[in-house]
């Protein structure tokens, strides 16, 4: 697995690019929550450097509801997911490893720079 | 002995709670009463992300012992006691959250259903007559413990006629009564 020297993720949550993901350490791996509201798909930005955040990724998938704790509320479990690259460089492929996603104990997509 | 909570009904002119609820004890043995105490409860949770009401009658059922009376009169004193209380109410989560990131949150709604619940409670309290009439002033206070509820599609209760309002499975009851005795 290649190590990153540095990794920029925006996410857009339904009001414009946030971002998630900042980081100029070593990096190999990352976790980015997803959308909760009603839509069926999240949109992603990676970039390697902070100036150029220009890959695109888009998530497709159906949502379900599950009810956890007083405290937590519900959870949204993501079914049939399945990731698009819409806008490649610097990722040059997204390799799927799983179609559900649950929690977040397995690695659900591949980056491929 | 007949008694009503004004507290929770003085409270209830000025808050989300509206609570009425009343009692009949009577004496058993020289020193154990029983009560039967019932009441109807109208309440909201809007905390956290939740928007839920619910309302419906209450019953509970027990006994207290009397730990220290006045000899003159024995009804007045400190006492202790049990009780079981069991709700048959309506409800309706408006929100339940869905907890987003940086303030993503959703919430999803569920429709109006009945449901019950099943609690205990300990109580504990004092009594006092008001001076040479039949009336008596009870002030006492019950932690109590919710042992079963049934759900809306595992929906845990945040309000529970008669418990009250908690995220918790524990709660705390204070009332304020004014009795009559027959």
């Amino acid at each position: 697995m290649k190590t990153l020297d540095s990794l920029y993720i925006n996410v857009d949550y339904g009001n414009g690019k946030v971002p998630v993901i900042a980081t100029k350490s070593k990096t190999d791996s990352v976790l980015i929550p997803l959308r909760v509201d009603e839509n069926t798909f999240t949109k992603i930005y990676v970039g390697t450097s902070k100036a150029a955040i220009t890959s695109e990724i888009k998530i497709n998938y159906l949502t379900r509801s599950q009810y956890v704790s007083p405290a937590c509320g519900i959870k949204k479990i993501y079914e049939n997911v399945t990731a698009i690259l819409e806008v490649p460089n610097p990722v040059l492929e997204v390799e799927q490893n799983q179609t559900q996603i649950t929690d977040e104990a397995k690695t659900h997509f591949f980056l491929l720079f | 002995m007949v008694g009503f909570d004004v507290l929770n009904a003085g409270i209830a002119t000025f808050s989300d709670r509206k609570m009425i609820q009343g009692f009949v004890s009577s004496q058993v043995t020289k020193n154990i009463h029983g009560v039967v105490e019932g009441g109807f409860e109208k309440n909201i949770y809007q905390k956290n992300g939740y928007d839920a009401t619910a309302n419906g009658p209450f019953l509970k059922l027990g006994a207290f012992y009397m730990l220290a009376n006045d000899k003159e009169n024995p009804f007045n004193g400190f006492f202790g006691g049990g009780k079981i209380g069991g709700s048959y109410y309506s409800q309706e989560y408006f929100a339940v959250p869905v907890r987003g990131f940086s303030g993503s949150d959703t919430s999803i709604a569920f429709p109006a259903s009945t449901q019950s619940s099943y609690w205990i409670e300990a109580m504990i309290g004092g009594r006092v007559q008001l001076f040479e009439t039949p009336f008596y002033i009870e002030v006492n206070m019950q932690p109590k413990y919710l042992a079963y509820s049934t759900t809306q599609e595992d929906l845990k209760p945040m309000i529970v006629p008669g418990f009250g309002k908690s995220s918790t499975k524990f709660n705390m009851g204070f009332s304020w009564n004014v009795a009559y005795r027959f």
